[in-house]
This record gives structure tokens, C-alpha cells and sequence, in this order.
């Protein structure tokens, strides 16, 4: 009887086998893994427009660059109801919308499609935009201004 | 003479399930760690929207994001920058470009990615462009303001310049 026992002993099949139970432990880590796939904030279509914004410098400076620099063209943009009013300088006609003025600025672009432009594209723009423009409306002049092939492009009023 | 097929034919087949479950852990953590980066640097809201084909692809380059916080009828709760609020007012902008000046002060080739809700009001918009300006002035060192305008793209609108003009 006693030798039988320690026979039992020795062997490896007849011994009980502990194990632990893995796969709640799957479920629950691929639930996780799900969780965490929907929730991540991703940047999605998230885009950049890069603006160079002009840098700030003090008063004689200042007034030496005025003296070199273009008179920039500004672009006014005012609330219209519930719409935007656009305001062109230098004898431009108004646009109705952002479309319009990518066209309108495209032009006025010195190249070869547009023999009548009289801005090239390192002109300097200004928009100005009032106080209770919505961003939105903003940024579509921004884009339209890019679009229509300008590189220097920059925030306020003439200073 | 036939040989045998299955020689063990008490033998279990299990898969090795522990490489798996560590890739599944890792890839919690990594998930869990992003979330948590990207909650901190993007606040909630919606974003302006442009045409496809103008704006860029967001690049690799060093950059700080600049959350304008959106509050009711196109008005702002104030500025975020790496985890720090500052108040939609003088003071707030003050603060607001000096915390960006020590940004500038440790690389003045830094990007400032603006994010700003597309209802909310250019006069809370423009101190925080304003305060990137004055932030590159307060560095020196030859720091430029660069900015980058944070936008959504719509699919499927070309833009004119994307069209090959």
C-alpha cells in the first residue's frame, strides 16, 4: 500500500494538476484593448495651415521697415448679419464669399495664367478681421489667400 | 509493415498564449498613455473647417499646442498650454506669453499649434496669436513665431490650388 502510494507519487500524470484559468483574463484584457481603441483621441483629419506671423520689434525698427516694405493689402472682414462682409484694398472689388476672393486674388496674381496681375506672391496681406468674425469665417480667408498661390499672409491691420 | 499515425494519441495540442497576452497589455498601455497625451493637449471642440488640398499634414517637428477654449456664444473660458489654464483677458495673454517664452527660450525653432473652436470670436483668438509674437520678442535669440493653424479637413472638397492651378 505504501509503496503504491509513493509510486503515485512519482508519477507526473497522476499527480493533480493546478492551473489557472486564463481566458476571463483575455476577455477582460481585449475588452480593454477595444475600449481604448474607440476612445484614443486621435488627430483624425486634423490639418495645419502654417502662418509666419511677423515678428515684433520696437519702434525704430519699426519705422526703418515701413519705410522699405510694400504697402500690404488688406483684407477687411466684418459680420454681416449672419453672414460675412469682405472688404477689399487696392481697388479690388468685394467678393461676395471666400470663394470669390480666391478668385479675385488669384487674378491679381503676376503669372503666366493671368497677365493683367499686379500682386506677386510675396506681396504682403493683411487680414483684418473684427472683433466678432467667427473663427471659421477667419480661417476660410486664410485658406482662400493660400489657395490663391500668396505666401505672406498675416494677421491685424496695417500698423 | 504500417506505421502508426498518431503516436500519442492522449496528447493535448495548446497554444502558447503568454507572447499574446503581453502584446495585449502593451497595447493597452501604449493606447492608455496616447489617450491620456492627447486629452491633455486637445481640448474639446470643433474645429474650423477647410477645403481638401491646402492645409499640411501635421509634421514631426518640436511643438506646443495651444488650446482656445470655447464657452457659449462664440466667447472663450481662457487659453490651455501643457496642462495650464490662463483667463481670456490682458493678464491671461501677459502670462500666457511668457509660459511660451520659456518655450522659444529652449528652442527657438518651436511650433505653436493654435487650436480654437470655429464659433468662437476672432477678439479671443487674436491674444493668443498675439501672445506667440510677444512670447518669440521676450526670447530673443533669434526665435520666430511660428504658427500653425489648426484646422479639419473636409473630404471629397478639393481645393483650387489642389486642382493643379
Amino acid at each position: 500500500m505504501a509503496r503504491e502510494h509513493r509510486r503515485l507519487l512519482r508519477d507526473p500524470r497522476a499527480r493533480a494538476r493546478v492551473s489557472l484559468s486564463i481566458t476571463p483574463m483575455i476577455d477582460v484584457v481585449f475588452q480593454l484593448l477595444i475600449y481604448f481603441l474607440l476612445t484614443a483621441g486621435f488627430m483624425g483629419n486634423e490639418r495645419h495651415l502654417r502662418a509666419e506671423m511677423p515678428p515684433e520689434q520696437s519702434d525704430g525698427a519699426r519705422s526703418r521697415e515701413l519705410a522699405l516694405e510694400r504697402e500690404p493689402l488688406v483684407i477687411r472682414l466684418a459680420r454681416d448679419g449672419a453672414g460675412l462682409a469682405i472688404e477689399l484694398g487696392g481697388g479690388l472689388a468685394p467678393p461676395r464669399d471666400a470663394r470669390g476672393l480666391e478668385q479675385v486674388l488669384r487674378d491679381a496674381l503676376v503669372g503666366p495664367d493671368s497677365p493683367r496681375g499686379f500682386f506677386t506672391a510675396d506681396h504682403p496681406i493683411r487680414i483684418a478681421a473684427a472683433p466678432d468674425v467667427p473663427w471659421q469665417d477667419v480661417v476660410e480667408v486664410f485658406n482662400a489667400v493660400v489657395a490663391a498661390g500668396y505666401r505672406s499672409v498675416a494677421f491685424g491691420g496695417p500698423r | 509493415m504500417r506505421r502508426s499515425r498518431n503516436r500519442h494519441p492522449n496528447a493535448e495540442i495548446e497554444a502558447n498564449l503568454t507572447p499574446m497576452i503581453d502584446v495585449s497589455f502593451l497595447l493597452i498601455v501604449f493606447f492608455a498613455l496616447v489617450s491620456g497625451i492627447a486629452n491633455r493637449e486637445q481640448a474639446k471642440m470643433s474645429l474650423s473647417r477647410v477645403r481638401e488640398g491646402v492645409a499640411a499634414r501635421p509634421d514631426d517637428d518640436a511643438r506646443w499646442v495651444l488650446n482656445v477654449l470655447p464657452a457659449a456664444d462664440g466667447a472663450s473660458a481662457g487659453y490651455a498650454l501643457n496642462g495650464a489654464t490662463y483667463a481670456a483677458d490682458a493678464d491671461g495673454a501677459a502670462r500666457l506669453a511668457e509660459a511660451l517664452a520659456d518655450g522659444y527660450r529652449a528652442n527657438p525653432r518651436l511650433e505653436v499649434n493654435l487650436r480654437a473652436d470655429r464659433a468662437t470670436h476672432y477678439r479671443y483668438v487674436e491674444p493668443a496669436m498675439r501672445a506667440a509674437t510677444t512670447a518669440a520678442r521676450l526670447a530673443g535669440g533669434g526665435a520666430l513665431p511660428r504658427l500653425n493653424l489648426v484646422v479639419e479637413e473636409l473630404r471629397g472638397e478639393k481645393g483650387a490650388s489642389a486642382d493643379g492651378a
